[in-house]
């Protein structure tokens, strides 16, 4: 028996036109140095990141002082609110980038902007003693924009309340009808009564943030000027817990899959992520920022979550990594006050001192628009290959490269000495003292 | 039942079979369609109706008559029902027997396919690993089990590969040895005897060869300047020119219409008009060219000045360069599976070179006579060298020093070749042999072809059962059945490409061009975790033994007013430079007392802690 190997080439070309067929053979003889040629590729992927990281997608001017708020809207994602220093509140079209209306919602800062659970009003508190609730839907929509200046006197809200005192923000019940707002102290409000259905009040100093965790809705979290982090039940109606840190919180946000968990900006710069079962210890500290943190919004998905700092820069974290991820600045973006997530995770905007609400991508490197199968399947190789060799060390230098301004790049590491410095002095004093008697702090 | 199996199997794996049927069926008259259609329904459920009959009733014998559906239906379905008489239970597991049977799973894999696709024995049968907690152990066994998935499948995937390669089994008392090419010719179809021919180059012998990476295009190089290259498979010519120059090696590089030339003085490319593309004067005196097409690295070797060069050919820059020693080499291969380039010197030694390093990464004893030849296998195996006193060895090439076989031939062979399906072609004097059975435990002669004249240079032809032989003046096609691997694998080489499939297979390729510093002797150390080897701590320790401060040349900063004279600055720099060396020698000191070599000094607080007096007077001791 005699048999010699001959391919007819009919069946290595496709039959309609020159389209050629793609023979595959696993064999590993055939492919040889697979591991060095997956790695070049890794390589290259990681290289090509770099190159597609372009996170800014556009700023959105409009207002005349700084934006202090941000607000989304649970039941749209194109929709996103801002309430600026001048009392003045605007509904954004986002993907049209422009305003759909605007409004003088009150004398002196807008300081709370909350969309009801039904998505259908907004729900705005200020300096100046009141609540006010507007329809999302307001029949004046004008093209031109000088219009709109003629037509801001004429939007008015469909509720106000009075209150005693400035409100310094508010918050809305997942699952019911509920407000909180703060100030000198958290009142609960429902939204058929004009007076407060319960006042919580711990210590004597001003309130300023208040926030309801959105899992277990009936618990609620505040932070005031005295340093101090609060937790209340409203079932109860009574504060459980007080946590007091070393400097002022600015922001706090509750992880949206983790009912316990809680982040909070702090003024020294950090982030700060706790268990609310366990406040002695945080779980983890976010450190990157070089000035206060004004602000922290969580991702949907509750993995990660966007911060924004006096230092200018927008910073995106992993909620179990110490540093940030992602680092956003522009030369025109000044201190940022409000940050937020959209709802599909995608997107980060931030309101800053600037008076621009900025679009950023969550992802740098991630394609708008729809995607082909093949590049969909080429991007998921990509990822796959990044991740297998992401300890490798000329890979890794890459990916956490990032630049920053030369002002905070310096500060950084003016602050790494400092700390340093400071962890040193403290080892030395633990090693010359008694054994067990400096604690070790957190 | 396995019979059933095995006729499925056979359904699967011949689609031409099926496919002849259908035609066959095809043939008959629109008239006889429900005649045919009837035929149709009776072998389907011929074939649904036997593993039924044999498992129920433990026979193999067939009762029922062809086309007569109803009966089998009817005969099942009261099967089942005298079950359900019997009792639930037992219908239902009768019921799920019969599923099983009707539906048996997926085909198993072979363990010889699965053994190709082996990556290591995993973590519970590999060597223990310490020091990680159980998450990350738990994320290593999820990971290996995807492997291992993936291995199936890959295994499973080969039941695709369409082609089947070539073999000669010779009758009882016959012996393959006996076959003449003329033969082999007869006896194949048409297409295969236009690959067995003969060219006869009588004026600028004798030549040498190359086979490109695809297996279509040849390339001659005659020693008196004759340079042709060619498509061998349609005898199509690209290039023919005479270079008026004493030609040693020809090598291709990244496509079929560059090739590189070994010339009298140096190195020089041509492209396929036959233009000289760039001359490489720094490689002087070359005897062997080779081509990685990875690393896209060409590399030249002079036997006589003992220089070994590495050319990257997408910059056209040398790499680097290698005195290999051992005095004259005879030889020059490269390692197909790690990139390793051998030498073979007339001290019967092979030595074994990357471009990261100047000396050897291996030297092997593999005679004790001068080396006449050598040769890889495709797959990076088997090393296969031969002496001048007729010795053969083949050597495990992953396992250095292991000696699989060891033959005695009848003459020192001159050239070797090993073809991907690992058949040996020793080239001697005036005629070729062919030996095979690499992979198994006995190496014997295949077959033979003797030659008119003295015989240059043997190669096989990838993916071709066909063997290239040059002699003083001629270049021979042999057919040798068996030898080449019969499906090859597009995305790696396509004989069938187009052009513009080589043009986007040349960018793919340059964009995973793997670094010449990553060629190492195990080619899977890339993604392993870099454990310090005995050596390397020694070296360590003894760096720790003999402290050499490493100089520094500072620059003290620019002052003003005064205070960047040369004196200042000379003394600010006596200062950097005495700071760098404490600040080494407190580290050298940390790391001598860390490795054991240096006692801790005990400091003032350390005294006071060591002694813990029992009684309040026996400080006064």
């Amino acid at each position: 028996k005699l048999k010699v190997l001959s391919r007819n080439s009919q069946d290595y070309v496709r039959e309609c036109g020159q389209v050629q067929k793609v023979q595959h053979n696993p064999d590993p003889k055939l492919h040889p140095f697979e591991r060095a040629r997956e790695y070049t590729r890794a390589l290259n992927a990681t290289k090509l990141d770099k190159v597609f990281a372009k996170p800014f997608i556009g700023a959105l001017s409009g207002h005349i002082d700084s934006i202090w708020k941000l607000a989304n809207v649970p039941t749209r994602l194109s929709t996103l609110i801002s309430g600026s220093c001048d009392g003045e509140l605007r509904v954004w079209d986002i993907p049209q980038r422009r305003v759909t209306w605007k409004a003088q919602a009150h004398r002196g800062f807008v300081r709370g902007v909350v969309v009801e659970r039904s998505g259908k009003n907004v729900i705005t508190c200020g300096d100046d003693q009141t609540i006010k609730v507007w329809s999302l839907d307001q029949s004046t929509i004008m093209e031109d924009d000088d219009e709109q200046d003629e037509s801001k006197e004429n939007v008015k809200p469909l509720h106000e309340f009075l209150g005693k005192a400035g409100f310094l923000d508010i918050d809305c019940q997942w699952d019911s009808d509920l407000l909180v707002t703060s100030g000198m102290q958290v009142d609960l409000w429902d939204m058929n009564r004009s007076e407060p259905l319960h006042s919580f009040s711990w210590g004597a100093d001003t309130i300023n943030t208040v926030k309801f965790n959105r899992v277990e809705t009936n618990v609620l979290s505040s932070t005031a000027s005295d340093r101090n982090i609060v937790l209340y039940d409203i079932r109860s109606k009574t504060p459980i817990r007080k946590l007091v840190m070393k400097m002022c919180t600015n922001s706090l946000c509750w992880n949206p899959m983790e009912a316990f968990n809680f982040t909070i900006a702090c003024e020294d710069c950090n982030l700060y992520t706790f268990d609310m079962r366990k406040l002695q210890q945080a779980m983890n500290v976010h450190k990157d920022h070089v000035r206060a943190a004004m602000s922290v919004d969580y991702s949907p998905t509750g993995r990660e979550f966007v911060s924004g700092s006096y230092d200018q820069t927008v910073r995106i974290f992993r909620v179990s990594e110490g540093h940030s991820r992602e680092v956003y600045h522009t030369k025109r973006m000044q201190r940022v006050f409000c940050v937020k997530f959209s709802a599909d995770s995608k997107f980060v905007f931030s309101g800053s001192d600037d008076t621009n609400v900025r679009v950023w991508k969550s992802q740098s490197s991630a394609r708008l628009g729809t995607l082909l199968p093949r590049q969909k399947q080429q991007l998921r190789y990509r990822k796959q290959l990044k991740k297998k060799y992401v300890h490798m060390p000329e890979i890794r230098r890459i990916e956490r490269h990032r630049h920053v301004p030369k002002s905070i790049y310096k500060a950084t590491e003016l602050r790494h000495i400092m700390s340093s410095a400071a962890e040193r002095k403290e080892s030395r004093r633990r090693k010359h003292s008694k054994p067990g008697s400096r604690k070790f702090k957190v | 039942r396995k019979k059933h199996c095995s006729q499925t199997e056979e359904n699967m794996s011949s689609p031409m079979k099926n496919a002849k049927d259908d035609s066959a069926v095809r043939k008959y008259n629109a008239g006889d369609m429900k005649s045919i259609r009837k035929k149709h329904c009776s072998q389907t459920e011929e074939n649904m109706s036997i593993p039924e009959v044999k498992a129920e009733d433990g026979s193999a014998v067939r009762t029922y008559d062809t086309g007569d559906m109803k009966f089998d239906r009817n005969n099942k379905w009261t099967k089942k029902k005298d079950q359900q008489h019997e009792g639930r239970n037992s219908g239902i597991d009768a019921f799920r027997k019969e599923k099983e049977e009707k539906f048996p799973g997926r085909k198993p894999v072979s363990t010889e396919a699965l053994k190709k696709f082996y990556y290591g024995p995993g973590m519970k049968k590999g060597p223990k690993l310490t020091g990680i907690g159980m998450s990350r152990r738990n994320k290593f066994v999820q990971k290996e089990k995807l492997v291992e998935e993936g291995r199936r499948e890959a295994a499973r995937a080969e039941m695709l590969l369409t082609e089947q390669s070539g073999c000669v089994e010779a009758a009882e008392g016959f012996s393959t040895m006996n076959l003449t090419q003329r033969d082999i010719v007869e006896s194949s179809d048409i297409t295969s005897k236009c690959k067995s021919f003969e060219l006869k180059l009588d004026h600028f012998g004798p030549y040498k060869l190359k086979y490109f990476r695809d297996g279509r295009h040849l390339a001659l190089a005659g020693k008196m300047g004759h340079l042709s290259n060619f498509n061998w498979v349609t005898k199509k010519l690209t290039t023919e020119i005479n270079i008026m120059q004493q030609l040693y090696d020809v090598c291709y590089l990244q496509d079929h219409r560059t090739l590189a030339v070994a010339q009298n003085d140096w190195v020089s490319i041509y492209d396929e008009a036959g233009v000289e593309l760039h001359a490489v004067k720094d490689f002087y005196n070359i005897n062997y060219l080779d081509y990685m097409p990875y690393h896209f690295l060409c590399v030249a070797l002079s036997s006589c000045k003992g220089m070994l060069h590495y050319l990257d050919v997408t910059l056209g820059q040398e790499v680097t360069n290698i005195t290999t020693g051992n005095g004259r080499a005879s030889g020059m291969c490269h390692n197909p599976y790690n990139g390793v380039i051998c030498t073979s010197h007339v001290n019967g030694t092979v030595n074994m070179w990357t471009p990261n390093c100047k000396a050897a990464v291996a030297s092997m004893l593999a005679h004790k006579a001068p080396v006449s030849a050598m040769a890889y296998d495709p797959s990076g195996r088997y090393l296969v060298t031969s002496s001048c006193r007729r010795e053969l060895h083949i050597w495990d090439a992953r396992n250095l020093g292991t000696q699989l076989h060891s033959l005695k031939t009848q003459q020192p062979a001159r050239q070797i070749s090993v073809s991907q399906r690992g058949l040996i072609a020793l080239g001697f004097d005036r005629d070729v042999q062919i030996y095979r059975g690499i992979h198994g435990s006995v190496v014997e002669p295949y077959m033979k072809q003797s030659l008119g004249n003295l015989l240059s240079q043997v190669q096989f032809c990838p993916y071709e059962d066909v063997l290239g032989v040059t002699t003083r003046d001629t270049f021979i096609s042999l057919i040798i059945p068996g030898a080449g691997e019969a499906n090859f694998d597009a995305a790696e080489v396509n004989p069938y490409s187009s052009k513009s499939n080589r043009r986007e297979a040349l960018i793919k390729g340059l964009l995973a061009k793997v670094p010449a510093e990553l060629i190492t002797l195990d080619p899977y150390t890339v993604a392993q975790v870099d454990i310090p080897t005995l050596e390397e701590k020694l070296e360590a320790q003894r760096k720790l033994v003999y402290v050499n401060v490493p100089r520094i040349n500072p620059k003290p900063k620019y002052r003003m007013k005064g205070k960047s004279g040369s004196a200042q600055t000379a003394k600010r720099k006596m200062i950097r430079k005495e700071m760098h060396k404490t600040r080494y020698l407190d580290k050298v000191k940390k790391d001598r007392i860390a490795a054991g070599l240096e006692e801790k000094k005990p400091s003032s607080n350390d005294k006071y802690k060591e002694k813990i007096y029992e009684n309040v007077l026996d400080r006064f001791k």
